[in-house]
Parts: C-alpha cells; sequence; structure tokens
C-alpha cells in the first residue's frame, strides 16, 4: 500500500478519553457511599478500551459521568484535551459525540429496525430522512443487517436487537462509543459472534470505545487494553494492553498469547469477583 | 420395590420432527442419529435457536418425533417416564412447595412414604448443600440453590437417563463456575448417564466424555467428538490443558461456523425465536 | 445496590406531597361549599355539596344508630352471599373451562354472549325471577363476582408452566395428583385476584342494586331513613333531603369496599406464601 493511499485510507482519530482522579459520593460526601475511588486512567483514541469489574462497583457510574448522566463528585474528564467535566461543572452535558448503548436495549418497539436507526440524526434535524436512509443502510448492510432493515425489533433476536442499537449510535458519528455490559444477556456462541461483529465494525469505523463488562475472555478479545476494576469503591486496580494482533476472530481465542493473557488476568479479576460475591453482588 | 437402575443407553435414530403441514411445515430437527452412552456424559452443543430444545423434548417424551425414534435400552419410548428426567434452563421448582416437598414430590406421586423416604430425601438435600434450606420456598433460594434442589429434585427417583437443557445459562459468573465443577463431581460420583445441553464451549469442554456437535436451525448433528481429558475434572486444569484447547478451538471452529448461519436475518429461525432456546411453552396455548 | 442506600428523603417527600395534596383538596371543598354561606356568592355546583365539616358532624352522629350499622351489616351479607356463591361455583367453572377442551366449546359460547350484559341489567329480570328481595339482590351480586372470578381462573389455568405439568407427568405423577398438587396451587395466584376484583365489584353492584330493588327489608327500622344497606341508605338520604348523610354512605362504601378487598388480598398472602417476594 503506498504511503499516500495509506495516509487516506486512516481517518483522524478522535475520542481521546483522559479521567483524573474521578471520585463519586453517592449522597453526603462524608457518610455517603464511595462509588468511585480516585480512578485515573486514559482510552487512546480509535481503540478499545475494555473496563472489567464486578457489577456494582463503579463502573457503570464512570460510563455515566463520561456520558454526561452523572455528577461526579470531585476529579476531571477529558475529552480530546478539553474538559468534560470537573471542578466547576461536576456533570457533563450529554452530547451525540458520545453514545451510550445500555445493557437492555432501548430500541422504540413501535418503528421498525430502520425507522430506529434514523430517528436520532432526523430528529435533530442533522440529516434529511432521505441521507440518514442512505447513510443508515450502508451501516446496517456493513454489520450484516440488511436483512431485517424493515422488521421490527421485538421479530427479531436479541442479539440483532444489539447490532442495530450500536449502528443506531453510529449514525452519530460519535467520538465515542459507551457500551454499558450490552452482551450480558447473550448466549456464549451469539456472544462471541457478536464480538466478531463488533471488531469488525471498529476496524472500519475507528471510533473510541469504552466497553465496560464482568467478562475476562470478552475484554482480552475485543480490548487493546483492559482495565481492571476493583470491587468497590472502585479504584484501578491493574492495566494491561493486549498485544493481540489485528485483525482477531474466533481462533484467537485459543491461541497461546490468548491463554497467557487470560492467565496474567484471571486471578486479579476472580479476587475482586469474589470480594463482591461476598458483598453479596452478582454479575452475570 | 425398588429396582435400582444403573443408567442406560439411550439411541437417537434417525429422528426429525416439523411442524404445520404441506406448504407451511417447517422442519425443526433433521435426521438425527447419535448415541449417549451408559454412564458417560455427553454435551451437545450448538448455536441459539438450534433446534435442541425440541430435541429435549423429544428424548424426553413431551413430544412425538414426526420420523425416527427414541431408544433406551432397546426399548422404544413415547412418553415421559422416570427414566428421563429434565432439568430445565430455567427453574421449574414447584413454587409452593418447600425444597423439601420438591424433592419428594416424584417419589410420593409413586405411592412411597414414610421415614425411609424422609431419611432417602434429607440425606440427598444435604448433599447438595442445601441442608439450611430444607423448608425454604424457591423464591428464597438464590440461582445456584434452586439449580441444586433441581438436581435433587430428579435423582433422588433414579432416572436411568439424566436431560440437563442449559441448566447453568443466566446464572452470574461465579456462581456459574462453582456449579459447573460441582455438577461434575455429581456426575462423577453416579451412575447415571447423562445429557448436558449447552451453547457455552468452555462449559461443554469442561464437562464431557462425548462432544456432540450440531448445526443451526434446522437441527442436524455436525460432529461428534471423544474428550478424553482425566476425572476427576477441576476447572483450573482445563483452562491449563493444550489437549482441551485444541479440542476448544476445532469445535469453536465448527461453532462458528454454524453461528454465523444466522448472523445475517434471512436465516428463518432468527424471525421465529426472539429468545433461543427458552421455554415459553404455556399448557392453554 | 447503590439505591438502597441512598436516603429514603424521596420516600418522605412523596409522603408529604400526598399528604398536602388531600389536605388541600378538603380545604377547597369547604371553602368552595361554604362560600355561599360566609359571603352570599354561590360558586356554582360546589355550594350544593355538603362541607366535609358538617359531614363529619353527620358521621359522628350515626356512629351512634343502629340502624346506621345495620345498613353496613345487611350490606356485607348481601355481598358475602353473592361473593360465595360466586367463588364456590366459578372456580370449579373456570377450571373446567380451562382444562377441558370439550367442556370449554360446549359451556363458552353462551358465557360469553351474556357476560357483558350488566349485572344491573339483570335487576328488573332478578326481582321478576327470584321470590324474595333478598335473593335477587344476592343474585346481582353473584353476577357481578362471578364473570371477574371465572375469567381470572381460565386465564391462571390457562397460563400455567407447561413445564411443571411435564415434570411432574416425567416423575409419574397420576392425572388426579397433577391436577391437585399442581394446577390448582399454580392457579391460586389468578384466583385471588379475581376474587379481590370481584370484591370490588360486588360492592359497587351491591349498592346499586340496593338503590334501585329499594333494599329494605323488615329487619330494618333506625332513624334518619336507615335499615336497608348502604345503597338504600344513601338513596334514602338523597330523598330525604340529608345531604350529608348522602356523602357519609358514599364514603362508607368505599371504606367497606376497600377493607373487603384488602381483606382478601391478606387472606391471600396467608395461604400462598410462596407469592411473597424474596
Amino acid at each position: 500500500m503506498s504511503a499516500v493511499a495509506k495516509k487516506i485510507e486512516q481517518p483522524r482519530l478522535r475520542g481521546a478519553i483522559r479521567i483524573e482522579e474521578a471520585v463519586k459520593v453517592y449522597g453526603d460526601p462524608k457518610t455517603g457511599v464511595v462509588a468511585v475511588d480516585r480512578c485515573s486512567f486514559e482510552c487512546p483514541p480509535g481503540e478499545i478500551t475494555m473496563v472489567v469489574g464486578p457489577s456494582g462497583c463503579g463502573k457503570t457510574t464512570l460510563l455515566n459521568a463520561i456520558g454526561g448522566f452523572h455528577s461526579l463528585t470531585s476529579g476531571a474528564i477529558y475529552l480530546d484535551g478539553e474538559l468534560l467535566c470537573g471542578p466547576g461543572k461536576p456533570q457533563a452535558a450529554p452530547g451525540s459525540d458520545r453514545i451510550v448503548v445500555f445493557q437492555n436495549g432501548a430500541l422504540f418497539p413501535w418503528k421498525t429496525n430502520l425507522e430506529n436507526v434514523i430517528f436520532g440524526p432526523v430528529m435533530q434535524g442533522k440529516l434529511t430522512a432521505r441521507e440518514a436512509r442512505d447513510k443508515a443502510y450502508v451501516l446496517m448492510s456493513d454489520a450484516g443487517l440488511s436483512g431485517i432493515v424493515n422488521e421490527y425489533p421485538g421479530q427479531v433476536s436479541s442479539g440483532m436487537r444489539r447490532r442495530v442499537e450500536i449502528v443506531r449510535a453510529l449514525m452519530n458519528d460519535p467520538k465515542v462509543l459507551l457500551l454499558d455490559e450490552p452482551y450480558r444477556a447473550l448466549d456464549a456462541l451469539t456472544k462471541s459472534v457478536m464480538h466478531e461483529s463488533l471488531l469488525q465494525t471498529c476496524y472500519r469505523n475507528r471510533v473510541t470505545v469504552f466497553f465496560i463488562t464482568h467478562d475476562l475472555e470478552e475484554s482480552i478479545f475485543l480490548g487493546d487494553q483492559v482495565v481492571i476494576m476493583t470491587s468497590r469503591p472502585c479504584r484501578v486496580k491493574k492495566r494491561l494492553k493486549v498485544d493481540l494482533p489485528h485483525p482477531r476472530d474466533h481462533t484467537t481465542r485459543t491461541t497461546k498469547r490468548f491463554r497467557e493473557l487470560m492467565d496474567e488476568t484471571m486471578e486479579t479479576v476472580h479476587e475482586e469477583a469474589e470480594k463482591a460475591f461476598a458483598l453479596g453482588d452478582r454479575e452475570g | 420395590m425398588n429396582t435400582r437402575r444403573k443408567g442406560g443407553t439411550l439411541e437417537v435414530r434417525d429422528i426429525s420432527k416439523s411442524y404445520g403441514s404441506g406448504r407451511f411445515a417447517k422442519t425443526v430437527v433433521d435426521r438425527c442419529s447419535f448415541t449417549v452412552e451408559d454412564n458417560k456424559l455427553t454435551v451437545m452443543i450448538g448455536p441459539s435457536g438450534s433446534g435442541k430444545s425440541t430435541m429435549m423434548r423429544l428424548l424426553a417424551g413431551f413430544e412425538q418425533p414426526t420420523t425416527g425414534s427414541v431408544l433406551l435400552d432397546g426399548q422404544k419410548v413415547t412418553k415421559p417416564s422416570r427414566d428421563r428426567l429434565v432439568v430445565f434452563q430455567e427453574t421449574a421448582l414447584y413454587p409452593w412447595m418447600t425444597t423439601y416437598k420438591n424433592v419428594v414430590f416424584g417419589p410420593e406421586s409413586q405411592g412411597r412414604a414414610g421415614t425411609k423416604l424422609e431419611k432417602a430425601a434429607d440425606a440427598l438435600i444435604e448433599r447438595v448443600g442445601l441442608g439450611q434450606f430444607r423448608k425454604s420456598y424457591p423464591n428464597q433460594l438464590s440461582g445456584g440453590m434452586q439449580r441444586r434442589a433441581e438436581l435433587a429434585r430428579a435423582l433422588i427417583n433414579d432416572p436411568a437417563i439424566m436431560i440437563l437443557d442449559e441448566p447453568f445459562r443466566g446464572l452470574d459468573a461465579m456462581t456459574k463456575g462453582l456449579m459447573q465443577e460441582y455438577y461434575a463431581r455429581l456426575f462423577e460420583n453416579s451412575e447415571n448417564t447423562h445429557l448436558f445441553i449447552t451453547t457455552d464451549i468452555d462449559e461443554a469442554i469442561f464437562l464431557a466424555d462425548r462432544l456432540l456437535i450440531m448445526s443451526n436451525f434446522p437441527l442436524r448433528l455436525r460432529e461428534v467428538i471423544d474428550v478424553n481429558l482425566p476425572r476427576p475434572r477441576k476447572l483450573a486444569d482445563i483452562v491449563e490443558s493444550d489437549v482441551a484447547n485444541q479440542l476448544k478451538a476445532t469445535a469453536l471452529s465448527l461453532l462458528h461456523e454454524e453461528a454465523m448461519k444466522s448472523f445475517t436475518g434471512t436465516h428463518s429461525m432468527s424471525r421465529i425465536n426472539n429468545n433461543p432456546g427458552r421455554e415459553d411453552s404455556k399448557i392453554g396455548a | 445496590m447503590l439505591a438502597a442506600n441512598m436516603p429514603t428523603s424521596t420516600g418522605i417527600r412523596t409522603m408529604r406531597r400526598a399528604v398536602i395534596a388531600i389536605v388541600v383538596t378538603l380545604i377547597f371543598w369547604e371553602v368552595t361549599s361554604r362560600f355561599g354561606e360566609w359571603t352570599g356568592i354561590q360558586i356554582p355546583f360546589m355550594h350544593v355539596i355538603p362541607p366535609p365539616t358538617r359531614v363529619l358532624a353527620a358521621w359522628y352522629t350515626l356512629l351512634g344508630d343502629a340502624g346506621y350499622w345495620q345498613s353496613w351489616y345487611l350490606s356485607f351479607l348481601r355481598v358475602l352471599a353473592g361473593f360465595g356463591v360466586a367463588m364456590l361455583i366459578g372456580i370449579p367453572f373456570g377450571m373446567l373451562l380451562a382444562l377441558s377442551r370439550i367442556f370449554y366449546q360446549i359451556t363458552f359460547p353462551p358465557f360469553e354472549v351474556l357476560r357483558p350484559i350488566p349485572p344491573l341489567a339483570w335487576v328488573p329480570a332478578a326481582i321478576l325471577f327470584w321470590p324474595t328481595q333478598e335473593l335477587s339482590i344476592a343474585f346481582i351480586t353473584f353476577l357481578g363476582a362471578f364473570y371477574t372470578i371465572v375469567i381470572n381462573v381460565i386465564g391462571g389455568a390457562r397460563s400455567i408452566d407447561a413445564r411443571y405439568v411435564q415434570s411432574a407427568i416425567s416423575m409419574g405423577a397420576s392425572r388426579w395428583t397433577v391436577f391437585r398438587r399442581i394446577i390448582l396451587p399454580s392457579t391460586l395466584p389468578s384466583i385471588i385476584v379475581g376474587a379481590a376484583v370481584g370484591m370490588g365489584i360486588t360492592w359497587e353492584v351491591v349498592v346499586a342494586a340496593e338503590m334501585i330493588s329499594g333494599g329494605g327489608s323488615s329487619m330494618g327500622h333506625g332513624g334518619s331513613g336507615t335499615g336497608g344497606g348502604l345503597g338504600f341508605f344513601i338513596w334514602n338520604s338523597y330523598t330525604g333531603g340529608s345531604y350529608e348523610q348522602i356523602v357519609v354512605g358514599m364514603i362508607s362504601i368505599g371504606i367497606a369496599g376497600y377493607v373487603s378487598s384488602s381483606a382478601i388480598r391478606a387472606f391471600g398472602n396467608l395461604i400462598a406464601p410462596w407469592l411473597k417476594p424474596r
């Protein structure tokens, strides 16, 4: 590939996130519940950062803070160098540059998948209906969803619904995709297929991904970086770069390096899971 | 009189199941043949919505095959019986009965009663670690505990074949791991034949003596893989084993290929089943 | 998880708002009702309604009146009679409809044809048909509860998880055992719901039935037009011109209905302990 072609191919990477000493306390600052306790880490632009930890430990709070749905008690979050929330501005404003895809899905059951996907941009006036539809067709076909474009969400499997939601998010050309355990309810095999599909999407779109999960295998498979959190209150316990080569597919799961990475991190994750288990939290 | 069954061999011969007729006929299970060997743990694994639960119902006798037959030790099976008991994916413990009452339901329905039964039931309840919860109702038990109670309820009838349909799906990761090891131990110490249905390849390899790899809808048998890992098995050992990893690689490739068939939505099954693998049937339907 | 630790200020706030809303309504009622007395300007519609203070005064007086309590007694009697029979007939009837296809095909059509007829429309027919007035009223209350109970029982029996029955049969249970130990307990929640709702309907119906049929019984004499059940009490208060008593009657029936339904739900929780959340 010539140097020029390569340059054209590479879209400008954006969506770098920097979290600095983030703290979130619910209730009274002195006596309330500390959900997040001085978390600091970075999410490089265009990369997939997996945030792993037991449920209820505060990961979702961080995600929501980035998304603009929660405020921080102290600390700051920066997006591409600009302050999202921090001293003087405890809560970011939600925006289409940071889109959240939730666990339980929020497609409108009375709209078709296509209508769901174009809803946001059309409603906000960013695209005309025709432009939105054209764009949606392309994105959906990339995601292998062209067959169900005119079906209703209730008529397709949950794996498909998830994919529709991700397409819906991508319609807004976000800088950051915030995923909160989107594949939690899926069975292992469907999950594996979803993973491959998500990677394919990321290879095309190079959006920054902030992905919360409790599933270690998922995080090593998808992630460029894995941040392991402690149980509540959440702190960064360990960070590691996942040096598995791209493009990855299901065969990556059985490679030697993959298993080594699993080995390195499994104990750390289990330790925290056990603590959370003892506290009565459940994940999975 | 209690004839103690020591497992049995379940033979599936060219079995098919279709619903509807003529132009609207839908074949869910398409000419499957396999053997569930005596005293072994056979694991059936396939993508969601492939028809595994239908196969389970055929084997249990809740439904009749359209063609082909199911034989237990050479005898054709036509209806549900104590020989083949099912542990379902979602709990089917009777919510209005305590753990104890649930466990003794089977024997009581057969007319058994008395202290001997009570002792046997209590022993089994202890064995599954629910001694403290003898008088609890199912909704007071956690997911893992409910599964254990159901295992006890089935085992007390000493069935020749235990059929488990994705029993650990939906449990949290911690509990799932514990239950898998626990169940492996239970099997290794018993003399029944087990058929375990799942979509999780790690679970499958950990548990199986033999792996049946199924296709996507309609259900066909794709491949049979023997898993010769030593028993008793521990999760940690399997994770480290190269043999297990190789098996996983082989199986995963096949399964991925099959799972991808429902990827684009043109595959008929992805239309029908919104929650593949769920038992949503009601008696009045 | 975190929500459990959040302060209950939301709960207190909601409660406070509810109390304020009720108090404001009462004040509004009192003021608009009495406005004519105080200023000579009568507020349209509201001035004919007696103010809450007068209602309470009237109620206080009635509490000592045997006839008032007898109204309660009579209405309750009729409700229980109708409701009781509706349960006795309705539950088996509903179960049969749910479990036997043949029975359903024969019996459900006429049932469904009759069901849209409101119980109150039956009043004249009931008066003609039944020898005594009490029986007519009881019949109307019976109808009120009956349809609801049957429909709920059918729904409940139909929506039993097939796996309960399948596992029971696998384990060797006979049909009778399956019915007695699986189907019946499984349907219990629907029966309780049907009963609670049916009870509410019964109260609506008995009041109207009493008003229409002039439900005075030979037993009733108390002062102030009381003595024939709460419905009759209200109607009588209207014709007799004691408007405070109308409101007292209305509130009394509201309380009676609420108490009855709650009693059923409480009873339901008692016999179905497994339905309580963990």
